[in-house]
C-alpha cells in the first residue's frame, strides 16, 4: 500500500485545497482509532495565492487496502455534512477524494478536535466514575436527539440507499445476513437461529431517521470535566429505524466494565428511558428486542468479517485479531441471552 | 527498549493481551472439543427417531456413530465444524415441529448452545 508521508500529502493538499498555493504537512502520526479504516493526524500549514497563511489541525481517515465494513467513503463523508448544524455535536469535513490512485485509497480530512479523548476503556478508571452519569445522559440524549431530527430535511437520499417504515429492519435484516454468511468462519449454530428468529419477526418501524449505525462509547470525543465534544465514525450511516442505534449501543459486547453498564456508561433501562425523552418515542418492547437481537447478528458479522481480513492477510493490524478473537463468542452469549437461552 | 505511543503501544498492548488469551486456551482446547463433539452427537442420536426428514435423519445417525481418535486440533475442528453445521439443520428442522419428542429435542439443543459458549469464554471478554 501506497504510504502517506507528509510530501505526498502536502502535495496532493496543495493541488486540492481551494485557494492553496504551497501546503506543509507537520507531525503527522497514525492514530489507533477503530479496525476499519486508517487515522491519522497532522498540521497544516496552508500558504494561499492570496499571499494569506492558515494553520490548521487536521484528521485524515483512508480506506485500507481491504476492510471488514463496506463502507463508503463519501457516505461518511456527506453524513457528517448532512447531520451538521441540528443540534449533534460532529466535526467540520473539509474534503474528500475518492479517486484511490491518488493517495492509496479513499480519503476524508476533516478539522481534528484535539486535546479530547476517545477511549471507552479509560471510562471504567477509577478517577471518571463520578463522570459516567453524565455521559450517559449525554450519549443516549444525542441519539435521541438524533432519532427525532426530520429525515425529510436532510436529503439523506442524494447519497444514501432509500428505506420505507415497511422495508427497514427487512433491508438491513438481508444485507447483514449476506455479510454474515459471505465471511462466515464456521457453523454458527447460534446465529442461525437468531437469524431465523429474526426473519419470522421482522417489526415495521414508527418512524425512520437518519441511523449512526454505530453509535456507543468509544465512538465520541469527551473532554476532561465529561462532556461530549463530537460524536464520530458515521461510515455505517443510513435511513433506518431509530432503535436501531439504541439496540446497538446496549449490546452486551460493549459493556466495557464488564458489567451490566452498556456502553460501560448505565443500565439498560436507564438508557432506554434516556433516549425516549430525548427521542420523543416510546421504544416498544418487542421491536426493540427484535433490533438487539439484530444488533447481535449485525455485530457478529462484523467480527467475522475481521476474522476474514486477518486470515487472508489483506489487513494485519492486530486488532483485527484481537478483537474477532474474543467478540464472536460473546456475540453468541449475548444472541442467547436476548432469546431467553442463557 | 523505545517508549511506544499512540498506535504501536496500542498494537503491543493488544499482542500482549492475546498471549493471555492464547495461554487460557492452551491447556484447554482440545479438552472442549472432544467434550462438545461427543455431546453433539449424543444429541443427534437421540434425535434421529424424532425429525421427519429422512435425509437428515440418515446424516445424523452416520455422524453420530463417529468417534474423535484423531485428537491434533485441525482435526478435532473439522469434526467439530461439521457436527455445529448438522445441528444447525436439526435445530431448523426440529423447531417446526409440535411433538413433545420434538419438544424435548429443541430443549436440549438450547441447552448444548448454552453450554458451547461456556466452552469458549474467553477470560477478558467484555460478556
Amino acid at each position: 500500500m501506497l504510504e502517506l508521508t507528509p510530501e505526498l500529502l502536502g502535495n496532493y493538499l496543495a493541488s486540492s485545497l481551494p485557494g492553496a498555493k504551497e501546503v506543509e504537512v507537520r507531525d503527522m502520526s497514525r492514530l489507533p482509532l477503530g479496525a476499519s479504516r486508517e487515522t491519522y493526524r497532522f498540521d497544516a500549514r496552508v500558504v494561499k495565492f492570496d499571499g494569506t497563511e492558515e494553520s490548521l489541525r487536521l484528521i485524515l481517515r483512508r480506506d485500507p487496502p481491504a476492510s471488514h465494513v463496506d463502507s463508503d467513503r463519501r457516505t461518511e463523508f456527506e453524513s457528517y455534512r448532512a447531520i451538521y448544524g441540528h443540534g449533534i455535536p460532529v466535526p467540520r469535513m473539509i474534503l474528500l477524494e475518492n479517486d484511490p490512485a491518488k493517495l492509496g485509497g479513499a480519503i476524508s480530512i476533516a478539522e481534528d478536535l484535539r486535546g479530547f479523548h476517545n477511549s471507552e476503556y479509560q471510562l471504567q478508571e477509577a478517577a471518571w466514575a463520578k463522570h459516567l452519569p453524565g455521559l450517559a445522559r449525554q450519549m443516549w440524549g444525542y441519539m435521541g436527539k438524533l432519532a427525532a431530527v426530520d429525515v425529510a430535511k436532510l436529503n439523506l437520499e442524494t447519497f444514501m440507499k432509500p428505506a420505507t417504515v415497511q422495508n427497514a429492519a427487512r433491508r438491513q435484516l438481508d444485507y447483514w445476513v449476506e455479510t454474515f454468511r459471505r465471511n462466515q468462519v464456521g457453523a454458527d449454530p447460534i446465529m442461525e437461529a437468531a437469524i431465523r428468529l429474526l426473519d419470522r419477526t421482522c417489526p415495521i418501524a414508527k418512524k425512520l431517521a437518519m441511523v449512526h449505525g454505530d453509535f456507543r462509547a468509544g465512538n465520541f470525543l469527551y473532554d476532561d470535566g465529561g462532556e461530549i465534544r463530537a460524536i464520530l465514525d458515521w461510515e455505517m450511516a443510513h435511513i433506518g429505524d431509530p432503535l436501531e442505534d439504541l439496540a446497538w449501543s446496549i449490546n452486551r459486547v460493549f459493556s466495557f466494565g464488564k458489567d451490566d453498564r452498556r456502553s460501560g456508561l448505565a443500565p439498560r433501562h436507564e438508557a432506554i428511558a434516556i433516549w425516549e425523552q430525548a427521542s420523543g418515542i416510546k421504544a416498544q418492547a418487542d421491536a426493540l428486542a427484535w433490533y438487539e437481537l439484530f444488533a447481535c447478528l449485525k455485530g457478529q458479522a462484523l467480527w467475522v468479517s475481521t476474522a476474514t481480513v486477518w486470515e487472508t492477510g489483506k489487513n494485519r493490524d492486530i486488532i483485527l485479531a484481537y478483537a474477532s478473537w474474543w467478540l464472536t463468542n460473546a456475540q453468541n452469549r449475548a444472541a442467547l441471552e436476548i432469546m431467553g437461552r442463557l | 527498549m523505545p517508549q511506544l505511543a499512540g498506535f504501536d503501544a496500542n498494537s503491543v498492548a493488544m499482542m500482549s493481551a492475546m498471549l493471555k488469551m492464547v495461554a487460557e486456551e492452551w491447556d484447554r482446547s482440545a479438552a472442549w472439543r472432544v467434550e462438545e463433539n461427543a455431546a453433539i452427537r449424543a444429541l443427534m442420536k437421540a434425535a434421529v427417531p424424532v425429525v421427519a426428514d429422512g435425509g437428515l435423519a440418515s446424516r445424523l445417525e452416520r455422524l453420530a456413530a463417529r468417534v474423535d481418535r484423531d485428537l491434533h486440533l485441525k482435526k478435532l475442528d473439522e469434526a467439530n465444524d461439521e457436527l455445529r453445521e448438522a445441528l444447525t439443520m436439526l435445530h431448523a428442522n426440529i423447531e417446526t415441529l409440535r411433538t413433545p419428542a420434538a419438544k424435548q429435542v429443541n430443549e436440549s439443543i438450547w441447552t448444548e448452545l448454552r453450554r458451547s459458549v461456556e466452552r469458549r469464554r474467553v477470560g477478558l471478554a467484555n460478556f
